[in-house]
């Protein structure tokens, strides 16, 4: 099955890749934009059933992908 | 509001634990406020938290600071322990500016941020001198690789601590060019990061660390002051509890973006004489930058902190004081200067704000929406408590000494050399950008291409017009240091010592970085008193100046304490990087020796630890030996071609090393060397080096070296390594095969 999980930062984290995209559209003339936020997004495929793939993605978010201080993380199943 | 004068022992207490501030502490807070016939504002006591914490005030660890390290200086040094960081001379124009600090708590936390901003800072602890940034430094040390036991597995530190460094220091354009990388179980859960970094100044544009002029602007420029960080300083004062969620209002990323311009910026107006005091804003956030500025200075001054420049509006004022927000720095500047300073903030896009100006008085005074929010006495706020904690002999821990008999030491090497502590820093260090500014000489690994080994320091070539260049070498012995505090820390500053020698430097000067655990343990503290006081005896007797340092206590988790690890970051002066001697031998049939004294035991080495055994015996150090050493490998210079000290793996793996950068390794049999087969190949302790020399400059080396022990191990030969001793064969082997085992040892792990 496909399994798509979606990484942020919490919010009182600062995220510098945004701040950095922002101030350069700033400066580049794009006027209006209020505030950036980026993400990490993983698809994984795996050849498990629904319950133990998520149970092996959740573990995997947890332990390898996010740091639980400054991230969080969303997992969504994909249809084909 | 705290009610500090009318509270009791328990109240005080409980206030206390808040603050991060023991009961007596407080009890010097209700005196000093009754006097004022009030209580404090909430921002006067988070000041005094901050300015009385361990990391701001080093309570603990002062008085001995005091007693050991006072006149450590020499005629070069320029500033030493008094401001950022120290200032030291290079050439008749120019000084190099450097300076370690620890940022173990924030890294334990948040790996990759707390990595990332301890260069971040460091690098504007430089900066703040006036001078440029030109290399970085890291020592790191880590959990076993393979333990998942803390809330994040020690794989994943090691790989967000590496991380942060690489993005921090790459994006910045500095190279990360030395350092240093141990694992142990010891430091689970409690990594340690020390960074470092060298600048280079013009002598004349110095800037010092405080102000001293009256009616001068005071300036914050850089990032924004927001809720990140705050308390980072009392979080480094304290035990580390994982459930703790206070410690994680602490996480900053940092953003090398901002910083970069910050350089520049501050560099073009230092240039023309705009600066007249500068600081950066670390631990402690505005409240230590200032009040230490000020105070350093002998002024005082009136802020505003409505004009403070805000990421979040909704800030408490105590929060804007003691934020520790990243890439941030603090100016004092006369007021004439003030339209240039913002012409060149503007050029590079850096934002900032007039905070307030220097008066002459006794106490800082604060304003907040036209209300007075402090006004108490500077010298009571920045001075802080002094401690003179117990201290004990731990007690001995001998052991017996059990013999272990290696069967195979084929089988036995090609595992021990693939170990995390002795196997190759590719994986580390091939992710830092050590060679951008176009001045890394020696890179931190030497020979052929794709047949690398690992330098012994790093060489610089700081001063375009100079030939002249710096030796950056940076590490620890804690196996050592806590078997014998004393003798260990001599072990760590020699292993620097022969480090600058072996790559062609005269040693200049050193810095260090004091890692512990809880200086109220007795145990512990006695441990840092051998330490300083075995540093203190080293540069007395090698004549070498310690130019600045660092402490960090609590390095612990729960009840298991760090090993104790003084960090010694030392620097070397070359007169011409044009002649560098480096570590890979260099052709056949010439012949290799061993100069120096190799100890006999295995005390603190990667064999003991790797066969479990305790070994306990460090003895003490032969200084004219090592200076002796130092003199003639000058006077044997074209005599030499390739030199390695003896540490980490013993003499082993020095052949190895050399043998592993230019397909040219080594015949040896250590039959004239004192002790057993495994002493002999590998103890880590003494002043012994290993030589590669011209053969046709065999005799007159060996005249050189008449007053020090010297012992001729073998020549060099293509192709293998062919080790005996006697009549035992030890290994016999193709280089590549050695080097394979020795090259992959952290794939799995980075």
């Amino acid at each position: 099955m496909k399994i798509r999980i979606e990484i942020r930062y919490l919010p009182n984290v600062e995220d510098p890749e945004a701040l950095s995209i922002k101030r350069n559209l700033d400066l580049t003339g794009y006027k209006g934009i209020e505030n950036v936020s980026s993400y990490r997004v993983y698809e994984f495929e795996t050849s498990l059933n629904r319950e133990d793939s998520l149970k092996m993605l959740n573990e995997i978010s947890e332990k390898i992908l996010t740091n639980p201080v400054i991230q969080e993380y969303k997992i969504q199943e994909i249809s084909d | 509001m705290y009610d500090i004068i009318n509270s009791d022992e328990r109240v005080l207490n409980s206030m206390g634990r808040d603050l991060g501030l023991t009961y007596d502490e407080m009890l010097m807070l209700k005196d000093y406020f009754k006097g004022m016939g009030r209580n404090p504002s909430d921002i006067e006591i988070q000041a005094i938290a901050q300015a009385w914490s361990e990391h701001s005030c080093y309570k603990s660890s002062k008085v001995y600071l005091k007693k050991y390290f006072l006149d450590l200086k020499s005629d070069y040094t320029i500033l030493t322990m008094e401001d950022d960081a120290a200032v030291v001379s290079f050439n008749d124009d120019y000084a190099y500016v450097v300076k370690m600090e620890s940022h173990n708590h924030p890294s334990a936390i948040e790996p990759y941020g707390g990595a990332a901003t301890g260069v971040g800072g460091i690098i504007r602890d430089v900066l703040c001198m006036g001078a440029q940034p030109v290399a970085l430094v890291d020592s790191l040390y880590f959990g076993n690789p393979d333990s998942n036991s803390g809330f994040l597995s020690e794989r994943f530190i090691l790989n967000n601590v590496v991380a942060g460094i690489r993005d921090y220091g790459n994006r910045m354009g500095i190279p990360t060019v030395s350092g240093s990388a141990e694992f142990d179980d010891r430091y689970n859960g409690m990594p340690l990061v020390n960074a470092g970094c060298i600048g280079i100044v013009r002598k004349d544009k110095v800037v010092r660390s405080r102000v001293t002029k009256l009616d001068d602007l005071l300036i914050v420029c850089g990032g924004r002051t927001g809720r990140d960080g705050i308390h980072g300083v009392n979080f480094a004062s304290k035990i580390l509890d994982e459930n703790d969620e206070n410690n994680r209002k602490a996480v900053q990323l940092g953003n090398p973006i901002i910083e970069e311009p910050l350089i520049h910026a501050v560099l073009e107006a230092n240039d023309l004489n705009l600066i007249d005091g500068m600081k950066d804003l670390g631990g402690g956030g505005l409240s230590s930058a200032v009040s230490e500025m000020l105070y350093a200075g002998n002024v005082s001054a009136v802020i505003d902190l409505n004009k403070v420049l805000l990421k979040d509006n909704k800030m408490d004022p105590w929060e804007i004081w003691v934020s520790e927000s990243q890439e941030r720095m603090f100016l004092a500047v006369d007021k004439s200067n003030l339209d240039k300073i913002e012409g060149i903030f503007k050029k590079w896009g850096i934002e900032y704000s007039v905070i307030g100006k220097t008066v002459k008085a006794d106490n800082l005074i604060i304003n907040y929406n036209n209300k007075r929010i402090m006004d108490m006495d500077l010298k009571f706020l920045v001075s802080g408590p002094l401690y003179s904690r117990n201290f004990k002999k731990p007690e001995a821990n001998m052991k017996k000494v059990e013999y272990k008999k290696i069967d195979n030491y084929k089988d036995f090497i090609l595992k021990f050399i693939g170990t995390p502590n002795l196997c190759s820093r590719f994986n580390i260090v091939r992710q830092y950008d050590f060679t951008v500014r176009g001045n890394t000489v020696l890179k931190p690994f030497t020979g052929n291409v794709n047949m690398e080994t690992h330098s012994d320091s790093t060489v610089i070539k700081p001063v375009e017009n100079s030939y002249a260049g710096l030796c950056i070498t940076s590490g620890s012995r804690p196996k050592m240091v806590d078997i014998d505090p004393y003798n260990g820390t001599i072990e760590t500053l020699i292993e620097a010592y022969k480090n600058i020698l072996c790559s062609d430097g005269d040693p200049h000067s050193i810095i260090d970085a004091l890692n512990f655990g809880n200086p109220e343990n007795p145990e512990t503290m006695y441990r840092f008193i051998e330490t300083v006081h075995a540093i203190s005896d080293f540069c007395k007797n090698m004549g070498l100046p310690l130019v600045s340092g660092n402490v960090s206590f609590y390095n612990e988790t729960g009840n298991n304490e760090i090993m104790p690890t003084p960090n010694i970051l030392m620097i070397g002066k070359i007169d011409d990087i044009r002649n560098i001697i480096t570590v890979e031998f260099k052709e056949e049939n010439n012949p290799v020796f061993i100069v120096g004294t190799l100890i006999n035991s295995l005390a603190g080495s990667e064999y003991a630890e790797y066969l479990n055994i305790n070994y306990y015996n460090i003895s003490n150090i032969n200084y004219n030996e090592l200076l002796n050493i130092k003199n003639h490998i000058k006077r044997s210079h074209n005599f030499i071609k390739a030199m390695h000290d003896v540490s980490s793996g013993g003499l082993l793996l020095t052949m190895l090393e050399m043998s592993f950068g230019n397909k040219i390794g080594i015949n040896a049999d250590l039959k004239n060397l004192d002790g057993d087969t495994d002493i002999k190949l590998f103890s880590e302790l003494g002043t012994s080096i290993v030589i590669e020399v011209d053969k046709k400059y065999e005799n007159e080396f060996i005249n050189n070296f008449q007053d020090v022990n010297i012992k001729k191990i073998g020549y060099t030969v293509k192709e293998n390594i062919i080790i005996k001793d006697n009549k035992t064969e030890i290994i016999n082997e193709k280089i590549i095969n050695l080097r394979n085992a020795w090259e992959h040892g952290l794939d799995k792990y980075i």
